[in-house]
């Protein structure tokens, strides 16, 4: 098992990079360009729900962990803020009535696993983890 | 008409002719780019001319992004002057159908199928 740790804060240029990172990440791991992608954004929208909902837009810590296992990449998205304003679970059908977890959902479907978890696995704030299968 | 992120990850150049107004985004429009991307497209609401967003050089878009997007449609539908997109890459083109945007925002392949709808099925 190999593993990258990303720990910053949540501000929005740091959070562009770290998603690039993933994208690298999975690229370095013979990932088909549209599986990056794929990770890339899911992380994206990971990180973008810590900083829009963990910590009402301001910064924070965030990690973001990277494993990668035989045939499988791993991203994991660890905050330390409040939590999501809602129940932390991946919605569908997506309600365009429904102002959140369109993020999650966007999350849920774009990877092959997805897991999340509030309070966290280090006991406070959210875990997100989405993990891609390489061919 | 081009206007620039501080860090050059969204280009926006508004192109006019005498049928249509295309907006088009080239580049990553994300967290960072709220502003330019936001401006840029809710500068278009009141215009008069059909509009055609064109998607196909942006290579990332988030739900920031399609939030922008889905007010500006939701607006102009509401004044009977829909929006169109036009192209968009295969990971953008996966996040507008995941969050069903591309049932309710049409997306085409040319300026001419997005005139075809704008002054035609979509002004219904």
């Amino acid at each position: 098992l190999t593993r990258v740790n990303l720990r910053f804060e949540t501000e929005p240029l740091s959070l562009r990079i770290a998603r690039k990172m993933a994208a690298a990440a999975a690229s370095a791991v013979g990932a088909a360009d549209f599986d990056a992608q794929r990770i890339e954004l899911a992380v994206g929208e990971a990180l973008s729900n810590a900083y829009l909902h963990a910590y009402d837009q301001a910064a924070g810590p965030v990690e973001l962990e990277i494993a990668y296992e035989p045939h499988r990449l791993v991203a994991t998205v660890h905050d330390e803020g409040k939590g999501l304003p809602f129940e932390p679970k991946f919605p569908k059908p997506p309600d365009p009535g429904r102002g959140n977890g369109y993020g999650l959902h966007v999350i849920r479907e774009l990877v092959d696993e997805a897991g999340i978890q509030h309070p966290g696995i280090k006991g406070r704030g959210t875990s997100l983890r989405m993990a891609i299968r390489l061919k | 008409m081009e206007e620039t992120t501080p860090n050059q990850v969204l280009q926006v150049r508004i192109e006019d002719t005498s049928s249509v107004r295309s907006v088009r985004l080239r580049g990553e429009a994300d967290l960072t780019s709220p502003a330019v991307f936001h401006q840029s497209l809710t500068s278009i609401i009141g215009d008069h001319r059909p509009i055609v967003v064109d998607f196909s050089q942006l290579k990332y878009l988030d739900m920031s992004g399609v939030r922008v997007l889905e007010e500006v449609h939701r607006k102009r539908t509401q004044r009977g002057q829909p929006i169109a997109l036009l192209g968009s890459a295969p990971i953008v083109h996966t996040l507008l159908a995941t969050v069903h945007v591309n049932q309710r925002i049409p997306v085409v392949e040319s300026i001419g199928k997005a005139l075809e709808f704008l002054q035609g099925k979509g002004r219904s």
